[in-house]
């Protein structure tokens, strides 16, 4: 079938062979997603599921050989947009630090150690519970883009058309998810004593 | 590109989203810059780990929810 072949002028049984070959196959990361944003897996279940209905339905208005994961992941937000409406804050005020304040203390204490990579021991020492913890922590939004950006590996813009918002607010969601991350993990790894409070005042 | 505006720049870089000439600029400092070049391994460093520690509790569909899915469509 050649790509530019519009999805209107397929017969039905075309229109399902491509939906197999392009929609189908992103099953995986849609389900992962709507874990990741959905109280059950009964909600993420339900929501994977209207997604791809509404996705079929609306198979016209897909043009094959461009993104499908994203036109997916967009019908799913807007289904999810749609169905929280009533429930849907704005992302709670975060307080976060600036980037430098964070990591600063790694950076000076250990500028002029011989070890060849001081920061391994802390990076290793996470586990992924951890990591998992502090992200369902974040707030939604925040959340929700670092998964597309750094998980489903989606551009910024491609994020923006998803998410229904400026790149600017993509970037400055990632950013703050980021840090508000490292924050977390840092206090986990001091918890561990893996590094002390002593090396994070520096 | 200076020290002062490396910060700003390290996640459009690690994300791949900086323009060719810019991505240069940085590329050019970090090599000459001990300092910025760590706060960009490290930034990259954090990534890599929330990619692959994530990955490590992904989930594969459930086989009911693909089954309702076709049959629901087709």
């Amino acid at each position: 079938m050649a790509d530019d072949q519009k999805t209107t002028e397929l017969s039905e049984k075309e229109k399902q062979q491509l939906f197999e070959e392009e929609a189908l196959p992103h099953l995986n990361a849609l389900y992962n997603y709507a874990l990741s944003i959905n109280s059950s897996k009964q909600d993420a279940e339900d929501l994977v599921q209207d997604t791809f209905l509404r996705a079929y339905r609306f198979f016209h208005q897909y043009t094959p050989g461009t993104n499908c994961k994203a036109w997916l992941f967009t019908i799913l937000r807007n289904l999810y947009n749609t169905r929280y409406k009533n429930y849907k804050k704005k992302p709670g005020k975060v307080h976060y630090d600036d980037y430098e304040e964070i990591y600063d203390f790694i950076i000076e204490s250990d500028l002029d150690s011989s070890i060849e990579d001081p920061e391994q021991e802390f990076f290793h020492s996470i586990l992924p519970e951890e990591i998992i913890d502090a992200i369902n922590e974040l707030p939604e939004e925040f959340r929700s883009v670092l998964l597309l950006a750094d998980i489903e590996d989606f551009s910024y813009k491609e994020i923006a058309e998803i998410m229904d918002c400026p790149i600017g607010t993509v970037m400055s969601r990632l950013h703050r998810a980021r840090n508000i991350l490292k924050k977390k993990l840092v206090d986990y790894a001091e918890e561990k004593g893996v590094i002390t409070a002593e090396s994070r005042q520096k | 590109m200076n020290c002062q505006e490396i910060p700003k720049y390290i996640q459009l870089y690690i994300d791949g989203e900086l323009q060719e000439t810019e991505k240069q600029q940085l590329a050019e400092h970090i090599e000459c810059c001990p300092r910025c070049h760590r706060l960009v391994r490290i930034e990259r460093q954090f990534k890599m780990i929330i990619i692959q520690k994530t990955r490590t509790i992904r989930v594969q569909a459930p086989a009911r929810l693909k089954r309702r899915i076709r049959t629901v469509i087709f």
